[in-house]
């Protein structure tokens, strides 16, 4: 995801980074923490 | 005394009497001589015609009290008839208006069956099939058609039983919701046609199988959730509230929809040229294979059957068995 803009790739990693911490959060079998870690970290989108 | 007029009137009946009338101008007489059996007749005819009065007068009123008696029916049967004529005026006007409803619909059912022909028409000429490949001219939905009605004033207005009415706008609803039915169903093979010529596969899809959620796991390596161990996820999963919906991401036909031991209760879709999409782990499914589906149509809810640790839906993209990564699609919206 080169966008060319280092504040949108600051960005971009550091969702990857909540992505990344909430997947592990959920493949330990706890589906509501990572869910609320998902919340916690902006990266639910509605 | 009593005997004395007994034995007068006994003698009336034994021996002649004698009538004498005399002028009083003159003093002339005229004696009539009346005898006993010439008494007894006049009697008998007297009595006889008393006996025949009182009969003619008891036939007379009898007669009289028929004739008003009569009358009075007469008059209930008048207005019985001015009734059931008024009611019957009535239903006639009813049914008519039923019978303008029923045309409208007709009209209705016209308008839809030439949009879905000029819709077939201008698909075929666009795509260069051959219209023979497709059953929609041949398949087209009843013929609508009759004589015209006259007014419910009419004296020619045509009885309608009012079941037959009911019936044939039953009948004519239940056309009509399946021609709405195929109406969306060519609009949408319509664009999965045009899709086939001309769209790329990226821009068939967009956006994501659920309207609220997170990416819970990605496409690529991983360790799996149930055995820990290193694998390759074919798809990506979206982590949402148990029972949310699943939308579909690009319209496309139902292929199948039902259960399998891993993916749980799961959606296929084809979108036409070799491109497919797939939904699993649903708690519930809202379609079946066949249905044409329209993008964001809701086709189950999340759930966590088969092979999964939480309410989620596992998202895949296939382009010819291949299974792609689905970013790039869920990116692209």
């Amino acid at each position: 995801m080169m966008t060319g803009n280092s504040t949108l790739v600051g960005d971009s990693r550091r969702q990857e980074g909540a992505h990344l911490f909430c997947q592990i959060v959920e493949s330990l079998g706890l589906t509501q923490e990572a869910a609320d870690c998902a919340a916690a970290f902006s990266i639910w989108f509605e | 005394m009593e005997r004395t007029v007994k034995a007068k009137l006994a003698s009336l009946f034994l021996a002649p009497v004698y009538i004498v009338l005399v002028s009083e101008s003159d003093g002339r007489r005229l004696s009539l001589r009346v005898t006993p059996v010439m008494l007894q007749i006049g009697l008998v005819l007297a009595v006889g015609a008393l006996i025949a009065c009182v009969m003619a007068l008891n036939v007379i009123g009898t007669h009289y009290d028929g004739a008003i008696a009569s009358a009075s029916k007469f008059d209930a049967w008048e207005t019985t008839i001015q009734e059931q004529r008024t009611e019957l005026d009535t239903l006639r006007r009813e049914s008519y208006l039923d019978i303008e409803s029923v045309l409208t619909w007709a009209e209705s059912l016209q308008e839809g069956l030439a949009s879905i022909e000029s819709l077939g028409t201008r698909m075929f000429e666009e795509t260069g099939i051959e219209a023979d490949d497709f059953d929609i001219q041949r398949s087209r939905i009843g013929g609508i058609g009759g004589p015209v009605l006259q007014g419910a004033d009419g004296d020619d207005a045509p009885p309608v039983a009012p079941g037959e009415l009911e019936s044939t706008v039953a009948s004519l609803e239940g056309m009509r919701a399946t021609l709405e039915v195929r109406e969306r169903q060519l609009s949408v093979l319509r664009a999965l046609v045009l899709g086939a010529s001309s769209e790329r596969i990226e821009d068939k899809l967009s956006g994501k199988p659920v309207k609220s959620g997170w990416i819970s796991s990605s496409y690529g390596r991983r360790n799996d959730p149930i055995t820990h161990a290193p694998a390759f996820h074919n798809g990506m999963d979206f982590g949402a509230r148990h029972g949310s919906a699943i939308i579909a991401t690009g319209v496309g036909v139902v292929t199948f929809a039902g259960r399998d031991r891993s993916y749980g209760n799961y959606v296929e879709i084809s979108h036409g040229d070799g491109l497919k999409t797939l939904y699993a782990h649903a708690g519930n499914i809202h379609v079946v294979p066949g249905d044409v589906v329209e993008k964001g149509q809701v086709i189950g809810e999340v759930g966590d059957t088969g092979r999964s640790t939480g309410p989620h839906v596992h998202y895949e993209v296939i382009h010819d068995g291949k299974r792609l990564n689905p970013w790039r699609f869920v990116h692209s919206s």
